[in-house]
């Protein structure tokens, strides 16, 4: 975070991620099959696959996962809480940088990007598109600094989802410090439009593990509430109802398939950006090999 | 033990302060913003060493200091010094007004009430004097009239003193009641010079009417210490309307009669009527009438003079003290211009001139009156006629009347005209009458003209003309006239000669009387002076050289001076009741009119009436304002009972007392020092709890 400039940020740990690792996360992503369907009348027949037809004497579309160039969706919270930092940077700096590296990654690879801001209310929309200058804008919405007080995830996924027709990836970069039924229902309504849907939750450590220890009159950045706590005495309470909230909001992804990373501010974003597309790659195979079985299993008879 | 400022131990409760702050539970300082609450729940604040006391020696002493410095500042001291029992005595004068204002219903009780309850205030020890003052100021009871009285003694004195007093007819004068009163604390303060005087005070009563003249505040440099209580009595009713007469001299003689109506501003009623005082009590619209003059207004009207009244009354407004105006009916003293000449009526005659000359006066009336050949000299009076023109020579038997008239105070003019000064009885009468031997006319040589040369303006007769604008005498010509001359040594004052040195007019004193020689004649024939404008002045100054510019009105104020004319033998004045002032040596002045009416005045045989009415400014009864007084530097404060005399005194004492022990200073130092004890004591615990901290 000593860098101010964030497109300079973005670059330099996309440069060392890459000098790192010498391969891309997303590449084949979006030409990675993805489902055989059977043929009905009408049907492109460019995408019959000819092999299995030969193998098995029966008219197979070829599906792949997507397009050759993906859609992606940066949703990002700018609300008051994500303001918060017991480090150098808050919340915001790291979910800042986290978007601004993941688009520049996403642009090198020509694949086209979108962002989407909110507080209680939504912020800046940037449709998703691969242009010149695309990304320069998109480096200047994330800069605006953030102003709203509450956090309502409903209002900018409902706004994705009516929006962007095609299917895509929506990467929602958050703190998620919201009651967990209103947040399983707005997830599930975007889950149901068939986008692919990542969590990032950033944390800072404070949060994590409570780490005050002087009695103090603590503030709600959101609410502005305020509230005498003694951190000795409700540590504990604390750390369990934190913990409850994040077994729940675990649970409520898986319920729905969807990707949950928490990322805590104090882990390098390179470590954690390899972790986290590991984890995708590991969970994108698996989920592709599960698709596969049951493919295969529902396409034999 | 007292206090001077006992509020200030309301500082006393400061002391609390310390103990208080020590024992609330502080609200903890650190804030500390957070992401979200909802997490949170509200954990109480245990209670910390902090809440209790933690040292009782540090509390003990910022009490003692908080409590020395509140004592400091509510200034103890202490009374044992005090030697009680002395009470102050000191200086009123009661000023009663008793001008004709005063005489409207109600407002005389009042005022008199007032100066009981004011006497009946004071202490014992007091000393009081009551000046009663309209125009004029009377002591009525001095400082020292009771000082062995006691004070129900005293207010027996004033009671029964105030009994004999009332309202007079004369105006009111603030302008002298007020520096007499200073006057008369001035007198005792110096009297006193060595013992203890609270302070003076005037008491004022009156019912400060706007008439009242403030003159004699003006230069009047105000004692600081010396107060004015201001009592103002005030009417029921308030509102006046006053009547006098305009131009009392204009219209003598008149049918009518100018009078003008004023109504005050705070005046309720706006209709007024006029009518002549007689037995009739039905009005008679021949001479009385109504009108309406609205209020802060005035209004003149013509009035038709009644034959047999000389009151006029005004009625219609609530005070009534003024509402009567005395005209009197004039009748003008007649003097005499004699000429002993031969009767002329042409134009060229000297005889013309000297009758077409119009001498009358406020004061008289002058008739000219020529006589050819004279009789009845031995009648002359000088008074009543002041100046004789002789331009003829009289027989010889006529020589002694004359003379007696000349050394009894007479005046006489001799003209030398052409005809009669050739007679050589001219020249007999002139040494006989004047003491001189010889006397000798010529008739002078004058090739064209002659002009005035010398003029003595330092002389009463040509004084009037020493001004630039009036002294040049060149336009006269003069066509011819006479030299005159005598074997006397000095015989005469020469007061103008012709520009040919010879004397033109020349003046000799007989006895009381005055005699001048005129070498000329007036008429045009003989020179320009009758046709000039210095000759009416000329022959007034020769006729009366009193030359009294002030009126002799027949309208006066009460009060006022009545100057009468000096050449009387004696004045007599007959008040409205009767009374009679004889007025014996001149200048003759009468000021003993103290109630309005018609006085009579017996000049020399004449009678005359003389009205005295109220002054005008007493009818102005609007009060006036208080910041009036102010303005001319008085200081106006309220009249303090005995009581609080007795209160204000002890706490000026206590003010004395305090200044002299002056116990706050040492208050203070021990406070100084405790603070020093604590601020040491304070910072010795402290290292050693660090010390203790880092240990």
């Amino acid at each position: 975070m000593r860098i101010k400039n964030l497109p300079l940020r973005a670059k330099t740990i996309v440069e060392g991620f890459n000098n790192g690792l010498h391969r891309s996360p997303f590449h084949g992503f979006s030409v990675e099959f993805s489902e055989y369907r059977q043929y009905c009348p009408g049907d492109d027949p460019r995408y019959l696959d000819w092999r299995l037809f030969a193998r098995s004497d029966r008219y197979y579309i070829k599906r792949f996962e997507d397009e050759t160039n993906r859609r992606c969706y940066l949703v990002v919270d700018l609300s008051r809480s994500m303001t918060f930092g017991s480090l150098d940077y808050t919340k915001t700096d790291y979910a800042r940088t986290l978007a601004a590296t993941l688009g520049y990654y996403l642009t090198l690879q020509r694949d086209h990007v979108g962002l989407l801001t909110f507080d209680q209310e939504l912020g800046d929309y940037l449709p998703a598109r691969h242009r010149h200058g695309h990304l320069h804008q998109l480096m200047v919405f994330l800069e605006r600094s953030p102003e709203g007080k509450g956090t309502d995830l409903l209002a900018p996924l409902e706004q994705i989802a009516r929006l962007v027709a095609k299917r895509g990836l929506v990467v929602v970069i958050s703190d998620l410090l919201a009651p967990v039924d209103r947040l399983e229902k707005h997830l599930g309504y975007l889950k149901s439009r068939g986008h692919e849907v990542l969590i990032l939750r950033v944390l800072d450590p404070a949060e994590v593990d409570f780490t005050f220890d002087t009695s103090a009159t603590f503030r709600d950045l959101e609410s502005s509430r305020e509230l005498f706590v003694d951190p000795a005495a409700a540590r504990g309470e604390y750390l369990k109802c934190f913990q409850q909230h994040a077994s729940e909001v675990q649970n409520a992804c898986d319920r729905m398939g969807i990707d949950l990373v928490t990322m805590k501010t104090d882990v390098p974003l390179d470590v954690a950006l390899v972790e986290l597309l590991a984890a995708q790659m590991r969970q994108g195979k698996a989920s592709s090999h599960r698709r596969q079985i049951d493919s295969q299993a529902g396409a034999s008879p | 033990m007292s206090f001077l400022a006992p509020l200030y131990a309301l500082g006393l409760l400061a002391i609390s302060a310390p103990i208080l702050f020590h024992l609330i539970q502080r609200r903890p300082k650190g804030e500390q913003t957070f992401s979200s609450l909802m997490f949170l729940k509200a954990s109480p604040p245990r209670l910390t060493r902090r809440s209790r006391l933690d040292n009782l020696l540090l509390l003990l002493l910022r009490g003692l200091a908080l409590l020395l410095l509140a004592s400091a500042f509510a200034r103890p001291f202490l009374r044992s010094y005090l030697q009680d029992g002395f009470v102050p005595s000191r200086e009123v004068v009661v000023l009663l007004d008793t001008s004709a204002s005063m005489k409207r219903p109600d407002l005389w009780k009042r005022a008199t009430d007032e100066v009981a309850a004011v006497v009946d205030d004071l202490l014992p020890t007091d000393r009081v004097a009551l000046l009663a003052f309209d125009n004029n100021v009377t002591q009525v009871i001095g400082l020292e009239n009771h000082s062995r009285m006691t004070s129900s003694q005293r207010s027996e004195l004033f009671r029964e003193k105030l009994k004999t007093l009332s309202p007079s007819w004369l105006a009111t004068d603030l302008g002298k009641a007020l520096p007499a009163a200073l006057e008369l604390l001035h007198g005792s303060e110096v009297e006193n010079e060595g013992t203890r005087t609270a302070s003076g005070q005037i008491v004022l009563i009156t019912d400060f009417q706007v008439g009242s003249s403030l003159k004699g505040l003006d230069g009047i440099r105000w004692p600081p210490q010396i107060g004015v209580d201001l009592r103002q009595v005030v009417p029921i009713q308030s509102g006046n309307a006053s009547l006098h007469r305009l131009h009392p001299d204009s219209s003598t003689g008149s049918d009518e009669l100018l009078v003008r109506v004023t109504n005050t501003p705070s005046s309720s009623t706006s209709e007024f009527e006029l009518k002549w005082l007689t037995d009739e009590e039905e009005a008679n619209p021949q001479y009385d009438r109504s009108l309406q003059v609205p209020p802060n207004q005035q209004r003149s009207v013509r009035v038709k003079r009644h034959p047999s009244s000389r009151v006029l009354t005004l009625s219609g407004d609530h005070a009534d003290f003024d509402n009567q105006h005395y005209i009197a009916r004039s009748t003008a003293i007649t003097k005499q211009l004699l000429h002993l000449g031969i009767a002329d009526n042409t134009t060229q005659s000297l005889d013309f001139f000297l009758h077409k000359l119009v001498l009358d006066t406020p004061r008289y009336s002058v008739v000219s009156k020529t006589q050819w050949p004279p009789a009845n000299l031995e009648t002359l009076d000088p008074i009543a006629c002041p100046l004789v023109v002789i331009s003829q020579p009289v027989s010889e038997n006529q020589y002694q009347p004359l003379r007696n008239y000349l050394t009894e105070g007479g005046r006489i003019l001799f003209v030398l005209e052409t005809h009669s000064a050739q007679d050589e009885q001219m020249s007999t009468m002139l040494a006989n009458l004047l003491d001189l031997k010889s006397v000798q006319i010529d008739e002078a040589i004058i090739q064209s003209y002659a002009m005035f040369g010398y003029i003595d303006f330092q002389h009463s007769l040509f004084a009037p003309f020493a001004d630039p604008r009036f002294n040049d005498f060149t336009k006269i010509r003069i066509w011819k006239h006479r030299y005159l001359s005598t074997d006397h040594e000095s015989p005469w004052d020469i007061l103008a000669s012709f520009d040919n040195k010879a004397p033109a007019l020349v003046q000799r004193t007989v006895g009381q009387g005055t005699a001048w020689i005129l070498t000329t004649g007036w008429q045009p024939s003989e020179s320009q002076l009758a046709l000039s404008t210095k000759f009416l002045p000329l022959v007034a100054g020769m006729f009366d050289d009193n030359q009294d510019t002030s009126e002799l009105t027949d309208s006066h104020q009460v009060g006022s001076h009545v100057d009468f004319a000096e050449a009387s033998r004696s004045v007599e004045v007959v008040a409205p009741d009767g009374e009679r002032f004889e007025l014996k040596d001149a200048p003759f002045s009468f000021d003993q009119a103290h109630q309005p009416g018609i006085y009579q005045s017996i000049q020399d045989g004449q009678t005359r009436e003389l009205a005295f009415n109220i002054a005008l400014t007493e009818s102005q009864l609007d009060p006036l304002d208080k910041a009036e007084l102010e303005q001319r530097g008085l200081r106006l404060e309220d009249h303090l009972s005995g009581k609080e005399i007795v209160e204000q005194d002890r706490q000026l004492r206590d003010i004395e007392l305090e200044s002299q022990q002056q116990m706050w200073r040492w208050l203070i130092l021990g406070a100084l020092g405790l603070l020093i004890a604590e601020s040491w004591l304070g910072g010795r615990l402290g290292r050693r709890a660090n010390r203790q901290m880092g240990e």
